[in-house]
């Protein structure tokens, strides 16, 4: 809570759009380094394992994996960029815009991946027609909301609105909870399915995204550091988890150790 | 009890392991015993035989057939994909 009222940013940013500014000034910048180049490096080390499987199978749908994850990195980026140019009445919010839209198509991009596969594996017989409509509509339109609200918004209002951005930050971090549910349960979806324990992971990693935008949306209602703080950690636990089941799944030794109990 | 359409990959996996474990045994692998593994009609597999040999997966010496190099690194790069989808809950 502490620093941010006796700060400049209490003018500027009455509202808070970065919540690293909640932290002490003197902390910040530092703070913001260090989990911004853990969360970037984690993001993209995920999108290059989905990225080399794209490549050599051509799987379309897992395309949207590599992508969302380069997205959900790049948004990090911009997130400390907010910080860093958080004087500047138009770099400050501009930043800001850009990670909400970038880590909101991030997670309908993962989203896509995941709803392409089950309509591929649900696919009956006979195609209905209301069904195809959906099929078609659904993905394209939860793509197009992180974009088009924004944009909408910022066009409607060329000016920034530091009151209407927060409330923007707000619906975009409800939509990236009923997102970030969707995969969650297409997840355990397929534990269920498959009866392995070891597929646990997965969902794990998305609940701690999930838990990450919750905490966010509380960091926004309470000004709260702790609750801050806690969405960070939850984000870079979810991240390493998730890369450490990628390392896990394709590294060298694990397939040779799982070829010798098979034989 | 009907099939399930197997994808080109799959079937490419399929016909390199069958190939890899009959190697095992002989130094070549017979096309009958790759075809028994691999549920494939004759006509099919050869078609599949020489897209392998064309990719520089396999080599054929006389009838026979062997995995080349490539051809096994194939089966890692096909085992490893298919770790990472099962694991990503796909």
């Amino acid at each position: 809570m502490g620093g941010h009222e006796i700060t400049g940013m209490a003018v500027l940013d009455p509202n808070v759009l970065n919540p690293f500014v909640l932290v002490s000034p003197a902390v910040a910048p530092a703070l913001a380094a260090a989990i911004t180049a853990v969360s970037f490096s984690l993001s993209l080390m995920i999108s290059r394992y989905f990225f080399k499987s794209y490549g050599f199978s051509g799987f379309g749908y897992l395309l949207g994996l590599p992508v969302g994850f380069a997205f959900l990195g790049a948004s990090f980026l911009f997130e400390a960029s907010s910080l860093m140019y958080r004087a500047d009445p138009l770099l400050y919010p501009a930043f800001f815009w850009i990670q909400m839209s970038l880590q909101s198509e991030a997670f309908a991009l993962i989203a896509l991946s995941y709803y392409y596969k089950n309509s591929d594996s649900n696919q009956s017989g006979r195609s209905v027609r209301i069904r195809d409509v959906l099929v078609t509509t659904l993905p394209l339109a939860m793509v197009a909301i992180p974009f088009l609200v924004p944009t909408f918004t910022l066009a409607t209002k060329p000016y920034f609105n530091y009151a209407g951005l927060a409330d923007l930050s707000f619906y975009m971090r409800i939509f990236n909870m009923a997102v970030i549910g969707y995969i969650f349960k297409s997840t355990i979806a397929s534990l269920v399915k498959a009866a392995n324990i070891k597929l646990l992971y997965v969902p794990a990693a998305f609940a701690l995204l999930g838990l990450e935008q919750y905490s966010l949306v509380l960091a926004y209602f309470d000004n709260s550091v702790s609750a801050f703080i806690g969405s960070a950690a939850a984000r870079i636990a979810g991240l390493a988890l998730f890369a450490y089941i990628m390392h896990s799944v394709t590294s060298r030794k694990r397939m040779e150790i799982e070829a010798r109990k098979a034989a | 009890m009907r099939q399930e359409k197997r994808h080109k990959l799959q079937l490419f996996y399929e016909i390199l392991c069958a190939i890899e474990e009959d190697t095992m045994h002989n130094e070549v692998a017979k096309p009958t015993h790759v075809q028994h593994f691999t549920r494939l009609s004759y006509d099919k597999m050869m078609n599949h035989f020489d897209e392998l040999e064309e990719k520089g997966m396999i080599h054929r010496v006389s009838g026979l057939v062997a995995i080349t190099a490539k051809g096994k690194m194939f089966i890692e790069q096909y085992d490893q994909l298919i770790n990472l989808i099962e694991s990503a809950g796909l």
